[in-house]
């Protein structure tokens, strides 16, 4: 068994998480987030169960032989809300969580890039957007060159345009 | 047992359009299925948008292409680079990848094929004779019965599932509160919207299978993975030839009766089977090549089993309506938005439909096994692109596909915050799984739930004058004592069981007597699994801790085997495949 006092001691098991350039990070040296880490993600399990709890009571949750709209979401409310309890309870003993590390601002760039394009799809059809979406993905998250990305994005996004457009007929904010 | 309409089935199936259909299927699902770290219910969440325009019974037939190839994608990877498509397949990777590495990646693929074809086709002939008994059955459930059944199968799949268990139960109760969002359904109030029009019809379920996990894979993959895909071992002959499948026949039987019967299971039936399979191959095994260097004896079993199992999963889908595990729940989706409300009305109602979409599946089948063995250099070509340029042209089909559920911007942006919710979970060690199982379930547990305290008046004690009510909830009580009685005993006589199974990441011990560590079992639906060693109740894969490796699909990663020194131990071999290209 590995419990955590035991990687702890498991020198190999404690990086920084970053891997040297072009190489992923060996699963072996994963590195694994501590009892904080669990911890939080048992109170904002609880915290998450107390907000929805508080919102079935606004509901009503009427009587046994008569369930208001607020029953069913209080019965699991109460269930999520023991279930953090208990996560925070045992935070010690997990060793399945990983901590954020400063790669994580890729996935959080990444995100928030996908969220601005898929916002402005409405605005000016959906060809732009995706074609600067998959090159910003491309060659600034996956450190591709422009010379590949662009005509490549372009590509890709006259093909959805074909397929979903004119081949499945699905009616995409466009602009051609 | 009347055959007419399966027959007549088949002759509308055998079209040339429907084949047509069943072959883009099958090359689709393969094509997505293929690229690590997407299992089958990512594969078809994502390509779902396909279907949406055309008409039931060419959708269908799609779908089991998508289903099949999806499935049979998961293989390769699981071969060529040791990164299995879903858990199940970690288990074909013990012994799939040794032989890659020998250079008859070849032999392996050609033989999971035939292996998949034979126990999926098992299965379905089984599944073709006992679902119409058992929708029969089924009909005279009621709601007591259905809420019963519901809640045991979601609290399968979260403790029999991936991973620890509280963190399982956690994400189905998020579930089950997601599913509440919208109006209800007896009062007519809003819950859960904050105001919101496009919540007032609550959160569909396309967009969140996409989200957390499509999306939140390539996020995940994008933190761990900026430089690119590993390079995957060269494949040599595909065919298998007559020595090969002299040896794979025993093991292919004996899989295929194990998948079918484990695979009536909810939660982990394929992975379960598969992990048995092994077990008992290793312990039969008298052939040269020994398990985990590469014996074909341990791709043919486990392959088999854990098609008849993904195969035989569909009997609780089209005969209860109730999906057994998270692959089942995208199809149950994906034929909803058919019209098709799969449960024991089906066949009485639309025995056409029911008999299509069993049917779609022989062709999907035999499909699969046409295309996959000519085919595989094709396929295999695909893990040489990037994930740097896969990765984004993916995001693009899945937001495009989210978009065409109902031509709103909204559903992509649920995909979106899905898909970080489920990056987050991947992160702190949540299977996503019973999330989204209990999304689906959840309408149906709560009505069925209310409707049962209505019938009884609110006296819950008259649940008793349901047998099968009765007996389901005694099987939940045995579901739910099981683990704590185990725990009793380990703590009093820890030599009578093994190490500790999830929470401490050490793994999973499964109703078989199975084991497997919780890097396997990580993997759910949607990932793959790390580490893998197998360890039935006996002695499989004791000495089998060939460490999967874990690559982009990367889940949760548990450590590997560890000398006593605490150094990680052994993986000479993993510089073949974790490699990468050099940028361009």
């Amino acid at each position: 068994m590995m419990d955590a006092a035991e990687d702890k001691s498991a020198p190999a098991a404690v990086d920084t998480g970053r891997a040297p350039e072009g190489q992923e990070p060996a699963p072996e040296t994963a590195p694994r987030a501590g009892r904080v880490t669990n911890l939080v993600c048992g109170a904002v399990t609880s915290l998450a169960g107390v907000g929805a709890l508080a919102v079935a009571m606004d509901l009503g949750t009427g009587s046994l032989s008569q369930p208001g709209a607020g029953t069913w979401p209080a019965i699991v409310s109460l269930m999520l809300f023991v279930i953090g309890l208990f996560i925070a309870a045992r935070a010690a003993h997990f060793t399945d969580a990983e901590p954020i590390t400063k790669d994580a601002v890729g996935v959080a760039v990444g995100a928030i890039a996908l969220t601005v394009a898929v916002q402005l799809m409405p605005l000016v059809g959906f060809e732009l957007p995706s074609v600067a979406l998959l090159v910003f993905w491309m060659s600034v998250l996956g450190r591709e060159k422009l010379r590949l990305s662009v005509p490549l994005s372009v590509l890709v996004v006259a093909a959805v345009h074909l397929t979903f457009v004119h081949g499945l007929a699905v009616p995409v904010p466009r602009l051609f | 047992m009347d055959f007419t309409p399966v027959i007549e089935g088949f002759e509308v199936l055998l079209q040339p359009e429907n084949l047509m259909f069943c072959l883009i299927g099958v090359v689709a699902g393969m094509a997505i299925g293929v690229l690590p770290g997407l299992g089958p219910a990512a594969t078809i969440a994502i390509l779902l948008p396909l279907t949406y325009s055309m008409d039931p019974i060419p959708s269908i037939i799609m779908l089991a292409g998508i289903f099949y190839g999806g499935i049979y994608g998961g293989t390769v990877t699981a071969v060529l680079l040791k990164l299995p498509g879903e858990t199940a397949s970690a288990i074909t990777a013990l012994e799939g990848y040794p032989l890659a590495q020998k250079g008859q990646g070849g032999k392996a693929l050609g033989v999971g094929a035939v292996a998949s074809f034979i126990g999926g086709t098992v299965s379905i002939v089984v599944l073709t004779m006992v679902a119409p008994v058992i929708a029969g059955f089924a009909l005279e459930f009621g709601p007591p019965e259905y809420t019963a059944l519901t809640l045991l199968g979601i609290l399968l799949v979260a403790t029999i599932g991936n991973g620890s268990k509280l963190k399982a139960l956690a994400g189905a109760a998020l579930g089950l509160l997601l599913a509440t969002v919208g109006r209800d359904a007896f009062t007519g109030e809003l819950r859960y919207t904050a105001g919101s029009l496009e919540l007032t019809d609550g959160l569909q379920f396309v967009p969140i299978a996409m989200g957390v996990f499509g999306l939140a894979e390539i996020l995940y993959n994008l933190e761990r993975r900026r430089n690119g895909g590993s390079i995957p071992v060269a494949t040599d002959r595909v065919l298998p030839t007559k020595a090969t499948m002299k040896e794979s026949a025993a093991p292919i039987g004996r899989g295929g009766v194990l998948g079918f019967l484990l695979g009536l299971l909810p939660g982990g039936g394929a992975t379960v089977s598969a992990m048995a399979s092994y077990g008992i191959e290793k312990r039969l095994n008298k052939g040269s090549t020994p398990f985990g260097k590469g014996a074909i004896r341990g791709v043919a079993g486990p392959e088999t089993a854990n098609n008849a199992a993904a195969t035989s999963s569909f009997i609780p889908l089209l005969t209860l309506g109730i999906p057994a595990n998270a692959t089942m729940a995208v199809m149950f989706s994906a034929l909803l938005i058919q019209g098709i409300t799969p449960g024991p009305q089906l066949v009485a109602t639309d025995p056409d439909l029911f008999w299509s979409v069993i049917n779609s599946m022989y062709l999907g089948n035999i499909v699969l096994l046409v295309l996959a063995i000519p085919l595989i250099g094709v396929f295999v070509r695909i893990l040489y692109v990037r994930s740097s340029i896969l990765s984004p042209i993916i995001v693009l089909i899945v937001c495009i596909g989210a978009y065409t559920i109902s031509n709103r911007i909204f559903e992509v942006m649920v995909v979106i915050v899905f898909g970080v919710l489920g990056y987050l979970m991947k992160k702190y060690g949540f299977d996503p799984a019973p999330l989204v199982l209990a999304f689906v379930l959840g309408s149906l547990l709560e009505d069925n739930f209310r409707r049962s305290l209505l019938m009884f008046d609110g006296d819950v004690t008259r649940v008793t004058g349901h047998p099968i009510a009765v007996t389901l909830l005694g099987l939940l009580l045995v579901v739910v004592l099981i683990p704590i009685l185990l725990k009793l005993v380990k703590s009093r006589r820890p030599d009578l069981i093994g190490e500790d199974e999830n929470g401490t990441g050490a793994g999973a011990e499964t109703e078989t007597g199975a084991k497997v560590p919780a890097s396997v079992t990580a993997g759910s639906e949607a990932g793959a699994a790390s580490g893998a060693e197998s360890d039935s109740a006996s002695d499989a894969g004791s000495d089998t801790a060939s460490g999967v490796a874990t690559g982009p699909n990367g889940d949760r990663r548990d450590h590997p085997p560890r000398s006593p020194d605490g150094s990680s131990a052994e993986r000479p071999e993993e510089g073949a495949a974790g490699s990468h290209p050099s940028q361009t």
